[in-house]
């Protein structure tokens, strides 16, 4: 009988009578007598493990159990709460960003806050030119008639119509 | 055909929960709290850690319970959930300090094997060095071998019974279980010799 099988059925039979074959073994051979020696010591030990008293169950284990579960529960909702007024907020302020780009982009050229397009300007342009020697548009900077002052100033030629 | 009352009313427990209803929970708990106490207290060997470690072990199992699909008894199905979440613990957890078995003459430790061999009652001093012993052998062991170790030699599941839980063939539990009780042996030859 080899070593390895002979450890092997000691370990196993546990509280059983060993073979003949596995006794005759253990008389020849001294490191398995000392393993089944060492085994029985350890297995004593375990059964004796075994035998200890289990912690009692605590009063309301499973109500306790159930309690914080619900309170995960709970937990996971208001997360999912929060990313989903957070998700709603961003989707709002996206769409908000759109229409005013679009607007911006759709909206037409004239209004108080646009600039007026390069035509009309090219045309502001020529009046201006045209009627610069203009005495009828004259520059209002130097008329008489100029905001803030109350007549025709002394020594000034421009006569009022 | 055999349906016992408690499987059947079990199943309906199960069912319901998978359909949302939590409070059946609480009744699949107490039908199974006292075995996956022991289960964490022989691996675990923390009086005072059990009752967190099993909680978590339940709200893993509520979690997860979805997935059960009644191939395996709940049991097994929950005893397979224990044993990994201890296995996780059981590689965190520092090693064991010294044994009373040292603390023995020669003569004593030499008289205590004989009477473990002879499988004659031990006193109850000689219970508890050598229950002490097994502790700290197993504190040290490997969380892979302790685990195997305390399902077949403190919780006496089956060979067959421990393959189911760890997802394990057979003969894979046999060849793991031999390894564990020889290197548990060999830890205790260095720690003689140390002596």
């Amino acid at each position: 009988m080899r070593c390895d099988e002979a450890r092997e059925s000691v370990e196993e039979l546990r509280g059983d009578a060993l073979p003949a074959p596995i006794r005759e073994h253990l008389v020849t051979c001294a490191a398995c007598a000392a393993y089944a020696r060492e085994w029985r010591l350890v297995e004593a030990g375990l059964r004796a493990l075994a035998r200890e008293p289990v912690p009692a169950a605590s009063l309301g284990f499973a109500a306790r159990v159930v309690r914080r579960l619900e309170g995960l529960a709970e937990a996971g909702r208001k997360s999912e709460e929060l990313w989903e007024r957070a998700g709603r907020r961003f989707v709002y302020a996206t769409l908000l960003l759109a229409l005013t780009t679009l607007l911006v982009l759709l909206l037409p050229s004239s209004g108080p806050l646009r600039a007026p397009p390069t035509t009309e300007a090219y045309f502001a342009g020529l009046e201006v030119a045209a009627t610069a020697n203009d005495p009828l548009f004259a520059d209002e900077a130097s008329s008489d008639f100029a905001p803030g002052r109350s007549g025709p100033t002394e020594g000034s030629s421009a006569k009022p119509r | 055909m055999e349906n016992p009352p408690r499987d059947a009313q079990e199943v309906e427990w199960i069912k319901r929960v998978q359909r949302g209803e939590g409070e059946a929970f609480a009744l699949l708990i107490e039908l199974h709290e006292r075995r996956v106490r022991a289960l964490v207290f022989h691996l675990v060997r923390r009086r005072d850690e059990v009752e967190d470690i099993a909680q978590e072990i339940f709200i893993k199992a509520f979690r997860g319970i979805r997935s059960y699909n009644f191939r395996s008894s709940f049991g097994t199905w929950l005893g397979r959930i224990a044993a990994n979440h201890c296995y996780d613990y059981l590689r965190r957890e520092q090693k064991a300090r010294v044994s009373y078995y040292w603390q023995m003459s020669e003569e004593g430790s030499r008289k205590l094997e004989e009477a473990a061999e002879k499988r004659d009652a031990l006193t109850a001093e000689e219970e508890v060095v050598v229950r002490d012993l097994a502790d700290k052998l197993l504190a040290q062991a490997p969380a892979g071998d302790r685990m195997i170790l305390v399902l077949k030699e403190i919780e006496d599941q089956s060979v067959e019974e421990i393959a189911e839980v760890l997802n394990l063939r057979v003969n894979t539990v046999k060849v793991r279980l031999h390894r564990a009780r020889k290197r548990m042996l060999q830890q205790l030859k260095k720690w003689r010799q140390r002596r």
